[in-house]
């Protein structure tokens, strides 16, 4: 239970928390001053403020979103619910709560291995000419190629496999 | 005649208030008792004084006592103890249990509040009823019961009520809860923030799920410069009609501080109003996620949002910049000719004397920075290459046909 040291700031009703993205428990949120209260079925858990970032919200399936956050710098935390709930809770935390490695005040509404894999789709392929194109450090890009070649989604050439032409068609072309 | 009506919202909030006044005479009683104290799941109801005996249930005799808290704010508590404790342990017991939720709520609201404890003969439950309508139906028809029970061994040693008129709401409403007050305003403003965002947020699903943009609407935006000819782009009136059909403001207007870089003035932000007290500057993260929102979800516009000025840190008017991700400028920019036309610059080291359609197509791709124009000769840059490759690999926009307008409407 919340001492009484603590000022409710709201609460939000209709949420369900994970933190590994797999299993969910349905949960209550309560924003205080200093913590963050989740109520699930096995009771309340604190999770202080003051270790407590934002990372981003992601859209999930149906009319449903995700609030992403870190307990510390490594541990993730899931907040998910419906789009309008999930949106109102994320600005609403976001007056007191920091956003994890953002630069002050902006957030960002993109991905940059969206833009990767749009490039290497379109046939751009090497990273000096990505560069320009999507405004990244070409140490960025390299370490995005990596990646998506670790998981087959394109060849060392930057061809896009049917793995990864696959990942750009669910995406759509917006 | 008062009429007491809540949102499911702030009926919320005061069962949580509900929830810290009983949890802070549960624990009185439990150091106490000497044991510990069970609380049972709590309800919350808007009843009729009329009906009270809906509320006061039960046959077994209590000793019922009555607790006004005065001070800021106000409430009544009812307890109804059972018999078997006797007059003088309730009398000790109720005293403990008041002054620590006394003095719990005096912190929470920031008030010193002092509550009187009268214990009444013992009884039946409803034998208190005509006491309890004399207290608390002066002059309104509707009070909330907030109802819990307080166990010890399984076995109930008090029902607990806290009590609250038409009065004693509107006084909690208006209490200033220190420390926040700066940022949210009063405990009612406090709980509306979230409620308003939440309307806001709510319009603007809304709007993103029923709303298609036609691209040929996005390019247009995308290739006009002219600040005052842009304001007449359909894309501008939409954005304007969207921000403020989700209740972001009025006063709208869009300029451009580069071509991949956006200005968003709100001359009259509600956003800031939602958050009244605050006087942090740049708190309008409502504008900002919304813009997003708009550009990624919308325009399939990648961004990035900040909120440059903002009209609680005594700036004119709330100002968002947003960047737009290049690459999905460059998506949606070409129309027309206009690739057929950078191949042909590609191809030719210059091309001087352009027609003035192609000069027009050449100096809205210089200002991306895919050509340059000097002393009439346009040129294809670095970046302009490697735009070409993008572009001409671009797909086929899976239905094109559905962005046009039918005949009927064009």
């Amino acid at each position: 239970m919340k001492t009484a040291e603590e000022k409710l700031l709201f609460k939000v009703n209709d949420l369900y928390f994970s933190i590994n993205y797999k299993e969910w428990k349905k949960c209550i949120l309560a924003s205080t001053d200093l913590n963050v209260w989740l109520r699930t079925q096995e009771g309340w858990i604190k999770f202080p403020n003051d270790k407590l970032s934002i990372q981003e919200v992601k859209k999930a399936s149906g009319d449903s979103s995700v609030l992403i956050m870190y307990i510390g710098d490594k541990n993730k935390a899931f907040l998910g619910g419906k789009q309008p709930i999930i949106y109102s809770l994320y600005n609403a935390l976001m007056s007191f709560l920091p956003t994890k490695g953002d630069s002050l005040g902006a957030i960002k509404f993109t991905d940059s291995k969206r833009l990767v894999l749009r490039a290497l789709y379109q046939g751009v392929r090497r990273p000096e000419n990505i560069m320009p194109l999507v405004k990244r450090e070409y140490d960025e890009i390299v370490e995005i190629l990596r990646e998506f070649e670790r998981e087959g989604i394109c060849t060392k050439a930057g061809i896009l496999t049917e793995k990864g032409r696959l990942i750009m068609m669910e995406e759509g072309y917006k | 005649m008062k009429e007491l009506y809540l949102s499911e919202f702030k009926k919320d909030a005061l069962k949580e208030l509900g929830n810290m006044s009983a949890s802070h005479a549960a624990n009185a009683l439990s150091e106490m008792l000497g044991g510990k104290v069970n609380v049972t799941a709590p309800d919350l109801n808007v009843v009729k004084i009329s009906n009270m005996g809906e509320v006061v249930e039960g046959d077994e005799d209590v000793i019922p006592v009555y607790s006004r808290l005065f001070g800021g704010i106000s409430g009544s508590v009812i307890m109804l103890f059972a018999s078997r404790y006797g007059p003088e342990k309730v009398e000790q017991w109720s005293s403990g249990m008041m002054l620590s939720l006394g003095n719990a709520m005096s912190r929470f609201f920031g008030v010193s509040l002092k509550p009187t404890v009268t214990v009444l003969p013992a009884g039946k439950p409803s034998s208190i009823l005509d006491y309890l309508r004399s207290k608390l139906g002066k002059g309104v028809e509707k009070a909330i019961f907030f109802r819990t029970r307080f166990m010890h061994s399984s076995s109930t040693v008090c029902h607990f009520f806290l009590s609250l008129n038409y009065d004693d709401v509107s006084y909690i409403m208006k209490a200033q809860i220190p420390e926040f007050t700066e940022e949210y305003g009063s405990f009612s403003e406090l709980l509306e923030t979230f409620e308003k965002l939440k309307v806001v947020e709510i319009k603007l699903y809304d709007i993103l799920k029923n709303t298609r943009v036609p691209k040929e609407e996005i390019r247009s935006f995308l290739r006009n410069f002219d600040p005052d000819d842009v304001k007449e782009e359909a894309l501008y009136k939409r954005l304007v009609d969207i921000l403020s059909g989700c209740d972001i403001g009025e006063g709208i207007t869009i300029s451009r501080i580069s071509p991949l870089e956006l200005l968003f003035r709100v001359e009259d932000c509600n956003v800031c109003k939602i958050i009244p007290a605050s006087k942090k500057g740049n708190i309008c993260y409502t504008t900002t996620t919304t813009l997003g929102r708009i550009f990624s979800e919308l325009l399939g516009i990648g961004c990035e949002v900040r909120e440059v000025e903002c009209a609680k840190n005594s700036a004119d008017a709330c100002v968002h910049q947003v960047s737009m991700e290049q690459l999905d400028v460059f998506h949606v920019l070409p129309e027309g000719d206009d690739i057929e036309f950078l191949e042909r610059l590609a191809d030719t080291a210059e091309l001087p004397n352009l027609p003035s359609r192609e000069l027009r197509i050449a100096d809205v791709y210089a200002q991306y920075g895919v050509t340059t124009m000097k002393d009439g000769i346009v040129t294809l840059t670095d970046l302009g290459r490697i735009f070409l490759t993008f572009a001409k690999n671009k797909p086929r926009e899976e239905n094109p046909a559905s962005e046009e307008k039918p005949p009927w409407e064009s």
